[in-house]
């Protein structure tokens, strides 16, 4: 993509007062991005659980009291001092499974965030600025796929690709293309028809210059909202498809495939292998839902008001 | 109306993609079924002809739209039926299950919803605010799982599995309408009502939860705007009483925009009946078609998603009529 001269970050400030504004500008983009933080708390809390987790994940080998995948522990026991979180019933830790557990559904996660982004934004820009018969058929498959429910395409889509990082990365994605080429579609349409593009198609500029110069950069602010709730999304539909047995193969840690391996022994009272695991979905999504939700606010400051 | 005529074409699109997704993808559909067994050359080539597996793709694909047209999905090799009608008898379940859980979302969603909406910024609108983003980030089979350790195990209110107990299920026929708790009703069973019910409040409350967060949400936006028109201003300058305002004039006009986006969310409420059906052991579509991608028995799996695809298009359909009992502007 060609440079441009503002980075989307700097779209991000709320329609401030001038004075504000001036201020505002003279400060580095880091500056600016933490001063923002602290205004926001949606926003940094969405990052500190993000953070934590994402250390946590990282960190895996240092952390985790034990070995994930090690059978040498006491057999279904409840949390106690030397399995904080208790044992499961292959004799596992469990603490040191949810510790691991992150690696498939983070990589995942965005893995297909990404792809979906890249496919979905990519025919965005070229269906809107087409426009035409290839616009009208390439909306209608968005559509249709759009209104079909995510997580059923995303099932039937596994199971027939087999199992492994890369069909989940492909299934799960799928589901969010059509979310990406909607939002850039619209955002082209608009642009196309600002005074600067019309200046730079009278200068003869050719299309691929104003498609990636002059209108490309402009949809990007609209689609950084959408990422991260992307993200939280497709972590747990990645723990869902888990839990349904299409993640990949045990004994890979894993907190969706975990949690399926918990349920047969859930009616018998032994609630630890599942709540944990859970939690830890929760924490992550909760973190990119309140950060996607964070950089709204901060795009339109006046939505809240209705 | 646009929608009606878009609807089939929709349905193409979705028809042709499981077509190239289950039958373009690796894999040959045979082999699947038969496992890795090995079987004499001339039997597979025989069942190949049988199931029209020799003819070239295109003519596959022409064979099972004209199949489609005439309401063939082809046969399960599990339960040995039509798929058809293994559809049909599978559909009440969920059906009833997407009932109630659309009747707890909308009531949380919309309560909510109007609740933080009349107090913008305070504390009860910050508490939705964080419910909302909650129960987007929880896995709804967790939710499930949660409910059924809290409600089931610990507390022994309310059964966690099946749809009625098994005594009940053995002895009751619901050939009316599938639904029990509607069959149980029309044949004055009460035992079999409540039975249902009981078996109904775990399942519909963790789909219905998940759900009302967005709704919540979405109700929230609505009503403010509502509440902000000049309509609303003439009402409270009028003199009227608040609760007449809110819920008379702004909620009603809030409704149309909710209701679309009621209609919106049907996929995910389908979506999230899968996992759902899968946690409780709910005899319905979701759980029809895992036990066949289990399997990886095509035509139930084609013949499902197909379904499904049909029955969000007619309940969108429905979605648009009834936009002219809300709003006496729409015609017909």
């Amino acid at each position: 993509m060609a440079p441009q001269k503002e980075s989307p970050l700097a779209e991000w400030k709320p329609a401030a007062t001038s004075a504000a504004f001036v201020i505002e500008r003279r400060r580095s983009m880091t500056a600016r991005f933490l001063a923002q933080l602290r205004h926001r708390k949606m926003l940094a809390i969405g990052f500190f659980f993000v953070l934590v987790i994402a250390v946590m994940t990282l960190l895996a080998p240092w952390l985790a009291p034990f070995d994930p995948i090690d059978q040498r522990q006491a057999r279904l026991v409840g949390p106690n001092a030397t399995n904080l979180m208790g044992t499961d019933a292959l004799q596992r830790d469990v603490l040191s499974r949810v510790i691991y557990g992150g690696r498939i559904p983070l990589t995942v996660g965005f893995l297909s965030a990404l792809f979906a982004l890249t496919v979905g934004v990519l025919l965005g820009w070229i269906s809107g600025f087409a426009g035409g018969t290839l616009d009208r058929a390439l909306a209608l498959v968005m559509d249709a796929i759009y209104s079909f429910p995510g997580l059923i395409l995303a099932i039937v889509i596994a199971a027939m690709l087999g199992r492994g990082v890369l069909p989940l990365v492909i299934a799960i994605s799928f589901v969010y293309v059509p979310t990406y080429f909607r939002v850039v579609r619209g955002q082209v349409f608009q642009i196309k028809e600002r005074e600067f593009v019309e200046a730079a198609r009278a200068l003869g500029s050719p299309w691929m210059r104003m498609l990636f110069r002059h209108i490309a950069p402009n949809t990007m602010s609209s689609v950084l909202a959408v990422v991260p709730i992307n993200i939280a999304d497709a972590i747990v539909t990645a723990a869902g498809l888990a839990f349904l047995g299409l993640g990949l193969p045990p004994p890979t840690p894993d907190w969706g495939f975990d949690i399926s391996n918990g349920q047969q022994y859930l009616l018998a009272g032994d609630w630890w292998l599942v709540t944990f695991p859970g939690l830890m979905i929760i924490l992550v999504s909760l973190g990119f839902g309140m950060i996607g939700e964070g950089i709204s606010d901060w795009l339109n400051p006046k939505r809240r008001r209705g | 109306m646009t929608r009606l005529l878009l609807t089939p074409v929709t349905i193409l699109v979705l028809v042709t993609f499981v077509f190239v997704i289950v039958r373009v993808m690796p894999g040959d559909p045979l082999q699947a079924i038969l496992g890795g067994r090995s079987i004499p050359p001339e039997v597979l080539a025989r069942d190949r002809a049988l199931l029209g597996l020799d003819k070239p793709l295109y003519v596959q694909y022409l064979n099972y739209l004209w199949g489609i047209l005439h309401g063939n999905f082809g046969v399960s090799l599990i339960t040995t039926q039509s798929v058809t009608k293994d559809i049909l008898q599978k559909f009440p379940a969920t059906l009833e299950l997407a009932i109630f859980a659309t009747l707890v979302a909308g009531l949380i969603g919309l309560g909510s919803g109007v609740m933080a909406a009349r107090r913008v910024d305070r504390f009860a609108d910050h508490a939705i605010r964080f419910f909302n983003i909650g129960t987007f980030a929880t896995p709804i089979f967790w939710l499930g799982l949660m409910m059924q350790l809290v409600f089931g195990v610990w507390l022994h209110w309310f059964p966690v599995t099946g749809r009625l107990n098994i005594l009940n299920l053995i002895t009751f026929k619901a050939d009316i309408t599938g639904l029990y708790t509607v069959d149980g009703l029309v044949k004055g069973n009460w035992p079999i009502f409540i039975d249902a019910l009981r078996h109904l409040v775990l399942p519909s409350l963790t789909l219905g939860l998940i759900l009302s967060g967005f709704m919540g949400r979405v109700s929230r936006i609505n009503l403010m705007e509502a509440l902000d028109q000049d309509y609303t201003r003439t009402a409270r300058s009028k003199g009227l009483p608040e609760r007449t305002v809110v819920y008379k004039h702004a909620l009603r006009n809030a409704l149309i925009p909710i209701m679309t986006v009621l209609g919106l969310q049907f996929a995910i409420l389908l979506g999230g009946a899968v996992l759902t059906e899968s946690v409780f052991n709910w005899p319905g579509l979701g759980k029809y078609l895992l036990d066949e991608i289990q399997v990886r028995d095509y035509a139930p799996i084609q013949g499902t998603v197909i379904f499904i695809a049909l029955f969000i298009s007619t309940v969108s359909f429905l979605i648009d009529l009834m936009y002219s009992l809300v709003d006496p502007r729409v015609k017909y």
